[in-house]
């Protein structure tokens, strides 16, 4: 298998036989260009698109249709609309979550093929297609 | 001194934080005090391998959960968690609080960018198949931690006490209740009631500023542990 060696330089070299550098001065202007690189992306974000507020709260209000939901619910929402049972949808979701933290226990197979990898892959973008799906068409809150 | 006087004396501790490698992260074990000193230099000189730059998103993770450490501790000093205080101190930070809307903005973009890379790290470990032994312990501990950083998003949200903030509280926390047996208390003891209510917002920003913090900072002091003990995965 090829690496890429610290200077740049493909070198080959057997799994395991990694070359390995200290810290410092290897990785120090690394990282220090990941943090700074984040730290500018998360500043200019929020300097160009500033969070507005909306309304306050009234419980006593019907539901707005257009009412804006939490992106990190949409998936959850589009598991809604295709069992329209809240009682399916949430054991689901408990379901793919023991799923997502057991992962060990289910593939004990110590095999590190390309080949294995791209079939264990396969759910997980089967769950990141989901994912898009449910950001670009789910709607607001369902009622 | 016997193996039982061993374990009487804090033997099963001295396993355990072997175990997750903390011993070894913060003291010399063969010199048998803690060095600050000597832990800094063994953790600059430590020799680590060059890996490609998927293997920063845990990093970038982390630095981004530090700055939302660090703005939600600035908002802090504003916000009052009641209805309809909650709504007002917000109104008035992004308004009129000097760079209120800054660290607002900030802090919800951090959560944005921290959820993208902890995803980002999750794809890589899951590719290279770094979930297996002897990982697999640093895979729950991770995963863990990915769901709680969803539910600092999710108690979050509603802090402000708007309108669609209350609307996904409301769904989410329905949702919840309607899990077999258990759901309807887990519903209750989430919303302090069976509505959502000014005490719900007591209870969520308890939630977020207390009681996940504390358990994601032990969780990632072990998840690091573990990571520094067993050392980067090897590629494909």
């Amino acid at each position: 298998m090829t690496t890429r060696s610290f200077k740049g330089r493909r070198k080959h070299a057997r799994r395991g036989e990694q070359k390995e550098y200290p810290f410092y001065p290897n990785f120090v202007l690394r990282i220090f260009m990941a943090i700074m690189g984040t730290v500018a992306v998360i500043a200019v974000l929020s300097a160009l698109f500033p969070l507005s507020l909306d309304q306050i709260a009234d419980p006593l209000a019907a539901p707005d249709p257009g009412t804006r939901t939490l992106w990190i619910l949409k998936p959850a929402i589009l598991l809604y609309n295709i069992t329209f049972s809240p009682g399916i949808t949430v054991v689901l979701i408990t379901i793919f979550a023991a799923l997502f933290v057991l992962l060990p226990l289910l593939d004990r197979s110590g095999q590190r093929s390309i080949k294995r990898r791209i079939l264990v892959a396969i759910p997980f973008l089967l769950w990141m297609i989901f994912l898009a799906l449910s950001l670009l068409f789910s709607t607001g809150v369902p009622g | 001194m016997s193996s039982r006087g061993r374990r009487a004396n804090g033997g099963l501790l001295t396993y355990l934080l072997d175990r997750v490698g903390i011993q070894g992260f913060i003291s010399r074990p063969q010199e048998g005090r803690i060095s600050v000193k000597g832990a800094l230099e063994a953790a600059f000189i430590k020799p680590i391998p060059h890996t490609s730059w998927w293997s920063c998103f845990g990093g970038i993770a982390f630095l981004l959960f530090l700055i939302q450490a660090i703005t939600g501790l600035l908002l802090m000093f504003f916000y009052i968690p009641a209805d309809p205080e909650a709504h007002r101190t917000i109104l008035y930070l992004s308004g009129l609080a000097p760079f209120g809307w800054f660290f607002r903005t900030t802090h919800h973009w951090a959560g944005i960018g921290m959820m993208l890379a902890l995803s980002l790290h999750v794809l890589r470990v899951f590719v290279k198949g770094a979930y297996q032994r002897p990982r697999d312990l640093n895979w729950v501990i991770g995963s863990a931690l990915f769901f709680l950083t969803a539910g600092f998003i999710l108690t979050g949200d509603l802090l402000p006490w708007t309108r669609s903030a209350y609307w996904s509280a409301v769904w989410w926390t329905d949702l919840v209740g309607n899990f077999p047996v258990i759901g309807h208390q887990i519903m209750l003891f989430l919303r302090g009631g069976e509505n959502v209510t000014g005490s719900t917002i007591t209870r969520f920003y308890v939630f977020h500023v207390f009681l996940l913090p504390t358990f994601t900072t032990l969780l990632m002091i072990v998840h690091f542990a573990i990571a520094r003990k067993l050392g980067i995965s090897e590629p494909l």
